[in-house]
This record gives C-alpha cells, sequence and structure tokens, in this order.
C-alpha cells in the first residue's frame, strides 16, 4: 500500500486573500494527497508545530502580502528548530522575480508566481517529495 | 529504533508521537507491529471522546470552545477525520480552521486523519491512535468525525462519552435520525442557538430520545453556542456527569472490554482477508468463475462455495 503524500497548505502573516491557497489545495487532493488547510493569519511558529503534529512531507506557503522576505526565514528558522528540514518547502503568491534567488537560499525549493500550472505544481511535488520519511 | 519511539511517545515528545500515528496509519512493515505491542501494553486510563454530527453543525468550532474552557494542566489530544475524495483517494482536511486559537497551546495536539476510503476506512488506526496517546498518558482524548452515515467506523465502538452536535440550520433534525445517531448519542448539543428553529429542534429531539427506566443513563440535552462561549459550562458539567455515571456504574470497564473486542475483531479479519481471502481472488480458477458468471454458465453461489473451499484447504494447511 502506497502512502499518500500529506502536504500542509499554509498561509502566513496578514493578508486575507486565500483564494489561491484553496485552488491548490483542491487540486492537490484531485492529485491524491492528503491537504491540511489551516487559515488565514498563521504565525511561523503555529505553522512549524502544525507541521510537525501532521507530520507532512510537504509545506506550500501562501503569500501575498510582500512580507515573505520576512516571514519566510522565520518559518525555515522554527522547521529547523522542530528539526523538520527534511520536509519539502514551496511558495507562491505575489513574490518579484527579484526577491527568488534570497527565498531559494533559505531552502524553499520552489516558487510559484500568479499564473503558475498546477500540473507542474503537482508534478514538482510527486518528484521531489522526501522518501519514506518514516524509517 | 522502536525503544526511540517508545521513550519519545512516554516523554511526549510531539515529533515523535506525530512519526508514530504515521507509522500505525500506513501500516508501516515490522514497525507498526512493535509499536502496536508496546502501546496496547498499557492500561487506558484516558477519556475518549466522541463528537460526531452533519458537516456545518459546528464540531470544530465546538471543540475549540471546548478545550479552551478545560482546564490547561490536561493533556488533550485532538483526531480529526474528514472523508477522503473516492476517486484520487486525495483529502482536504480542514477542521484545524476553526481551531486555530489551539495552535498555540501547549498541552493540545492536533492530527487530521483522513477516513482514506478506498484503502478500507479509518477503522484499523483509530483504535491505535487513541491507544497511543494513551501510552503517551494524555488526559483526553476528542475524536471528531462526521456522523451522516458516511463514515466506516461507529463512532459509539470507541468513545467513552458520544456527543452528536446539529444545529438548527443544519435544520432536517430528521437526518439525525436516519443516521442512526439517537441510538448512540449520551448527549446531545443543539449549536448556534441564536439561530431560529433552536427551540424546534430541542422538541423534536426531546419527542424522540430513548427513556431510561431502569436507571441506566438518559441522553442530555445542552444547548450552547460556541462561537460564542455560551453555555460552555453547561457542557463541561453534562459531560462530567457521564464521565460520573460511567465510572460509577463500572461502564468505563464494560465499555473498554466491548471496544476491545471489536478491534481485535477487525485486526482478525483483516489480517485474514490479506492472508487467506486475497490471494485466493487473484487464481485463475477463480478469474474463471467470474467469467463463467458473466458467461451464463455459473452461478453466483458456486463461486462463493469455491473460495470457500479454498480457504478451508489453506487454513487446514
Amino acid at each position: 500500500m502506497s502512502k499518500p503524500i500529506r502536504v500542509l497548505i499554509a498561509k502566513p502573516g496578514l493578508d486575507g486573500h486565500d483564494r489561491g491557497a484553496k485552488i491548490i489545495a483542491r487540486a492537490l487532493k484531485d492529485a491524491g494527497m492528503e491537504v491540511i488547510y489551516t487559515g488565514i493569519k498563521q504565525t511561523p511558529e503555529s505553522i512549524a508545530r502544525t507541521a510537525l503534529q501532521e507530520d507532512v512531507d510537504v509545506l506550500g506557503l501562501s503569500i501575498l502580502s510582500g512580507a515573505h522576505n520576512h516571514l519566510f526565514p522565520e518559518i525555515m528558522k522554527h522547521l529547523h528548530q522542530h528539526k523538520l528540514d527534511h520536509i519539502l518547502v514551496i511558495a507562491g503568491g505575489i513574490i518579484p522575480k527579484d526577491d527568488i534567488p534570497f527565498l531559494k537560499e533559505i531552502g524553499i525549493k520552489a516558487i510559484y508566481p500568479p499564473g503558475s500550472s498546477l500540473e507542474d505544481i503537482v508534478s514538482f511535488i510527486r518528484a521531489n517529495v522526501p522518501q519514506s520519511t518514516n524509517d | 529504533m522502536i525503544d526511540d519511539l517508545r521513550t519519545g511517545i512516554q516523554n511526549q515528545d510531539e515529533r515523535i508521537i506525530a512519526k508514530s500515528i504515521s507509522i500505525l496509519e500506513n501500516n508501516i512493515p515490522d514497525l507498526s507491529q512493535s509499536l502496536r505491542k508496546e502501546i496496547y501494553a498499557t492500561t487506558s486510563k484516558t477519556y475518549v471522546l466522541g463528537i460526531t454530527g452533519a458537516p456545518g453543525a459546528g464540531k470544530s468550532t465546538l471543540i475549540e470552545a471546548l478545550v479552551s474552557t478545560w482546564d490547561s494542566q490536561l493533556k488533550i489530544g485532538i483526531v480529526s477525520i474528514d472523508p477522503s475524495n473516492k476517486m484520487s483517494g486525495g483529502a482536504l482536511l480542514g477542521d484545524r480552521i476553526r481551531m486555530a486559537p489551539l495552535f498555540s497551546k501547549p498541552n493540545v495536539f492536533i492530527r487530521s486523519m483522513s477516513n482514506r476510503g478506498i484503502f478500507g476506512g479509518v477503522n484499523k488506526s483509530i483504535y491505535d491512535v487513541i491507544q497511543l496517546f494513551s501510552f503517551a498518558a494524555y488526559d483526553i482524548v476528542i475524536v471528531e468525525t462526521i456522523g451522516v452515515g458516511q463514515n466506516e467506523i461507529d463512532i459509539a465502538d470507541i468513545a467513552d462519552t458520544v456527543m452528536v452536535v446539529s444545529a438548527p440550520e443544519s435544520g432536517d433534525s430528521i437526518q439525525i435520525l436516519k443516521a442512526g445517531l439517537m441510538e448512540i448519542a449520551d448527549m446531545y448539543v443543539i449549536n448556534k442557538i441564536d439561530l431560529a428553529g433552536a427551540e424546534r429542534m430541542e422538541y423534536m429531539l426531546r419527542e424522540n430520545m430513548k427513556t431510561q427506566t431502569d436507571g441506566s443513563w438518559s441522553p442530555k440535552i445542552v444547548k450552547i453556542q460556541a462561537n460564542q462561549r455560551k453555555h460552555m459550562d453547561v457542557l463541561l458539567q453534562t459531560i462530567q456527569e457521564h464521565k460520573t455515571y460511567l465510572t460509577l456504574h463500572n461502564q468505563l470497564y464494560t465499555r473498554r472490554k466491548n471496544h476491545l473486542k471489536k478491534t481485535i475483531r477487525e485486526v482478525i479479519i483483516d489480517r485474514f482477508t490479506s492472508r487467506f481471502i486475497d490471494p485466493i481472488l487473484q487464481e485463475v480458477s477463480f478469474e474463471n468463475h467470474l467469467h463463467n458468471i458473466i458467461q451464463g454458465t455459473s452461478s453466483f453461489d458456486e463461486a462463493i462455495d469455491h473460495v470457500l473451499l479454498s480457504i478451508e484447504k489453506d487454513v487446514k494447511k
């Protein structure tokens, strides 16, 4: 029996627009993944603790507020503190091209600006999800 | 490995508990068996509260309000079960949205589970997960399920107290009757009492409630407004009353014995199926039976007899 990929879709910070996050959540569900969605306005610590308790393989961050350069490093720090460095972290939202190198440097593996294809996201996750994290 | 898991669980290490739930849920070979041996070797002192009711009744909001009201010294595990998508096997688990205020509480552990419908339901692992929390010496486990006849396990088989939640706006109280929830409820919660129809719903429930004349527990009705934390004290008090009743009447023991019996039955059926039934269904001779049924040259009963005879032979071996 294959184990379904578990994904946490989280919205850090103060923006309240979660249409994009919900569309991604639904697409991943339809692709056979178990998707946990926690709603808007999550703190970096609560995102990391949810990822910990839910034992997810993937964390998808959605952000439209422009605070990604501040919030994402915080989230990565909290993940590290919880020994969750194995989790595949990806992000989407309003993220200027110029910011992408910095975000990749802190460990975010892929960044999806508006207009990204859902198929691409699904296949990226499938190809890069950490293997057998239960061993 | 198993030693690390045991120590981690006993130390209430959230990382290890989370990993262990995955091991049990995914039935990871060898490790899940050794883990089960560990966790079932303890007497359960954990109180299990089952919460069920139609989607939109306010179960997650109620849990948030309840847990926020409860003593923060108590270790509480929450398991929220949502249905999986029959086509893809995926699931959207959104119960956490209403529980966000609990994320920062160090005494609360929340786990979202899919019922993994196409893999045969959650019934095999939910018992294990409850037992895991017991082994970790959690005081309370809350299990939330959608209770509209779609979940394969009966919440009454796992919970010490069954709470059925409904709301006036979900309107059709007949659904509660149809889903067989009247029979299993120890308490009914009418949520969203600020909405029209709450009175009528209470009346309907009272009319259909079973009445006990032999001194055993009669289901209670509690009216609340969870999002405003209204009447949460009454809810807590009613839970306490039921706990006291269970203890006084030795019901905790009886219920748990029944739960254990069902758990063991489930595990045996599961293992028996994969060891004896599934291999036979893969055989060419069974395929031939199917072919013959479709062609009209053999009957349904002949195919069943064929399987049963093959099982008997295998078992004798």
